[in-house]
């Protein structure tokens, strides 16, 4: 084994195997999403869509993955994503630039404001733009799909992280689950977040 | 997109059901992957794979990047990039290149921020999709931080 | 107690003395214009809303405001408002926090990538600039070091609550008062006031209290010898701590603290983390001189296995001298003061060394 690879202590819950994209959306049993389905169901719904959810149940890992799935199918995605009231004139605009019929997703729709989704959704129509985004709550725009944080699902979504079978069981047990799923109340960002350190703390007592 | 990296095993990250990628070999120049800031990394390649599609452009590139409970940051320090048959037939399926490490910043193993070092090899195929391969080494003998 | 000194030579980009005053000035001239919207609004309000006395139940607009007059009136107090409310938000948002943080959490996503760069020292890559720690020249020593100091906080929140919270006692007070004077008792009014009044008297001594343990410990200064510092090199280090009163014990050291900023949803949290802790020096039963101030020399040495100082857009590692003391009858304070750590000197190896693979 190479000298490098053994002071190299990667931690399975960093963000970078945690990021949205990494993960494959899974509903609240764990089970894999039908991203086809959703997307037919998108269709369906007009072009529009809105997935809702509390913190850190998986909202913007579902919309990143729903939208390659619709870029798939070869129609036009834009994406953006809010990270406060600032960005809300970027988003406005990406709107009036998509091409008709594209999808314009929008990560954090409630930054927007109460006038800024009114202009989005107003705008929307006019262009004949899609939407699709991330809400705590009801929007008004029509609820692809109700994202739910729970112990099945941080279970599942643990099994999927790198080099799981080599720590899973003696570096992690399962009761840092079941005490990390208690701690977040269903927001995985939060479990994740609680679990790095628990990785931490027992691998440097294991090096001591 | 497809990635490997040897040293978290045969999946590697985010796999999922893309079609299968090639196999990239690396050997540095020191067999344990150390080395001093301001030395000579030397880095020999050989991708597998590549018959049944053809390359149409290739870069590798050294870089160090973040990892731990922040968001990820990256600085590159040596960056090519191959884009034509002329360039990239000698580059693929083997090669060699080497870099000068700079001073800093050294390899870290903190606890809720680290520090890598790495070489990337990404192909870029005439279907699309493209494939990064991650290979790790160490800067500097800096000893880990422990969780207090 | 130290007044802050408003005729000084600036030094560098940085403040000359206290950032707490610098800040509190700043978050007082909010908190005023708050405090004046606040009061203005209410007065208009509640002069311009009346009861027919022969009718109490039912309210009656004064007549001959036309709407568009209701909004001129209001246009003043909301602005005082909007303005102050915003100010003193961001004083509070960045209080506390370095340059480069400022910068990074007042920009957009968009805007953030077009920014740049976090400033480097020269030749090192990732590892931060010392340009404001090396610019305000020590008494004894080279350079002074700048506070980064993080009990400062209460004092300015303390500060600006009991302000705001007494501001509208004071309008409740008055309208009390006015009542009673013109012989009604609004037992609501009254009743709401009697709460408010607890708090605010709350506010004030809590604040009071900040303001004696802040001026009666005194100020802390550290100068060192030379700056930026390298693993396995040692270095003067020059503390002086003010104050009137005994301090029970004071601590030098030296920590090293990981900083990772995350998007958690639509927040953007920081977490910091202390890794390694050098303890330096401790003094026991310390009376600084009366009109002057405890000084001690020490000999700091930065462990030769230490990881450099290093700074990313979201990543930090940062090296800081550690003050931390213990007044008697008075909780303990830290006092930070950041320095840089920079790779132990690199001999670049010439273009020949590069090794064939065998």
């Amino acid at each position: 084994m190479h000298h490098a690879q053994k002071t190299i202590r990667r931690n399975p819950f960093a963000t970078r195997y945690v990021a949205s994209a990494r993960l494959t959306p899974r509903d609240a049993d764990g089970v894999i999403l039908d991203l086809a389905a959703l997307v037919v169901r998108l269709g369906a719904n007009g072009g529009s869509g809105a997935i809702v959810g509390a913190h850190g149940t998986g909202k913007s890992t579902l919309m990143s993955h729903l939208a390659d799935a619709v870029a798939a199918g070869h129609r036009p995605v834009w994406r953006t994503r809010m990270s406060n009231r600032g960005d809300t004139i970027a988003v406005i605009d990406s709107i009036r630039s998509a091409p008709r019929d594209a999808l314009v997703c929008i990560d954090s729709w409630e930054l927007l404001g109460p006038a800024g989704r009114i202009v989005a959704r107003w705008l929307a129509g006019r262009f004949g733009v899609g939407l699709l985004v991330t809400a705590h709550r009801e929007t008004g725009i029509p609820t692809l799909f109700r994202c739910r944080g729970s112990r099945h699902l941080l279970g599942a979504l643990v099994s999927q992280l790198p080099g799981h079978d080599e720590w899973f069981g003696t570096t992690i047990v399962p009761d840092d689950l079941d005490a990390a799923d208690v701690k977040a109340g269903g927001d995985m960002r939060r479990a994740f977040d609680l679990l790095y350190d628990r990785f931490e703390q027992a691998r440097s007592s294991e090096v001591s | 997109m497809s990635h490997a990296d040897p040293q978290l095993g045969a999946g590697g990250i985010g796999a999922g059901s893309s079609p299968p990628f090639p196999r990239v070999d690396v050997r540095f120049s020191h067999p344990g992957r150390v080395y001093e800031a301001g030395e000579w990394v030397t880095v020999e390649y050989l991708i597998d794979g590549l018959a049944a599609e053809r390359p149409r452009a290739f870069e590798r590139s050294a870089l160090w990047y973040t990892e731990g409970k922040g968001e990820e940051d990256l600085g590159i320090h040596s960056f090519e990039r191959f884009a034509t048959s002329e360039t990239i037939d000698p580059m693929v399926p083997e090669g060699t290149f080497a870099f000068q490490l700079p001073t800093s910043p050294l390899s870290y193993e903190g606890v809720i921020v680290k520090i890598r070092w790495c070489i990337r090899l990404r192909i870029f195929f005439e279907s699309g999709r493209d494939h990064v391969s991650e290979h790790v080494f160490t800067v500097g003998r800096v000893p880990p931080s422990r969780f207090p | 107690m130290r007044l802050p000194r408003f005729f000084t030579k600036k030094r560098g980009h940085r403040r000359t003395d206290s950032h707490a005053w610098g800040s509190f000035a700043e978050g007082f001239f909010y908190a005023l214009l708050v405090g004046a919207g606040v009061v203005f609004g209410l007065l208009l309000v509640t002069g311009a809303v009346s009861y027919a006395p022969a009718d109490p139940d039912s309210v009656v607009l004064q007549r001959g405001y036309e709407w568009w007059m209701w909004l001129l009136t209001l246009l003043i107090p909301v602005a005082l408002l909007a303005f102050g409310g915003s100010g003193l938000v961001r004083v509070l948002r960045t209080w506390g926090k370095s340059q480069e943080h400022r910068a990074a959490a007042s920009t957009t996503m968009i805007l953030r990538r077009l920014a740049g760069n976090v400033p480097e020292v020269h030749g090192h890559p990732g590892v931060p600039s010392c340009d404001n720690l090396e610019n305000s020249p020590g008494i004894v020593l080279r350079y002074r070091l700048p506070l980064e100091s993080p009990e400062n906080w209460s004092l300015v929140g303390f500060g600006l609550f009991a302000l705001l919270w007494n501001a509208v006692v004071v309008v409740l007070a008055v309208g009390v008062g006015v009542d009673l004077i013109g012989g009604t008792t609004d037992w609501l009014l009254i009743g709401l006031l009697v709460p408010f009044v607890a708090i605010g008297v709350g506010g004030v001594v809590l604040f009071v209290r900040a303001v004696v343990l802040s001026t009666s410990v005194g100020p802390t200064h550290v100068e060192i010898s030379d700056h930026p510092l390298v693993p396995g090199r040692t270095y003067d280090v020059r503390l002086g701590q003010g104050g009137s009163n005994l301090f029970r014990s004071i601590d030098l050291g030296l920590e090293l603290e990981e900083t990772a900023t995350f998007r958690q949803g639509t927040d953007t949290r920081t977490q910091r983390l202390v890794v390694r802790r050098v303890p330096v020096s401790t003094w026991q039963r310390v009376q600084p001189v009366p009109g002057g101030s405890f000084e001690a020399r020490v000999a700091v040495t930065i462990p030769e296995d230490s990881m450099h100082s290093f700074s990313s857009e979201n990543n930090s590692v940062q090296w800081r001298i550690v003050v931390r003391a213990l007044p008697d009858h008075w909780p303990e304070f830290t006092r930070v003061f950041p320095v840089v750590v920079v790779p132990v000197a690199t001999v670049m190896a010439p273009a020949d060394a590069v090794e064939a693979l065998g």
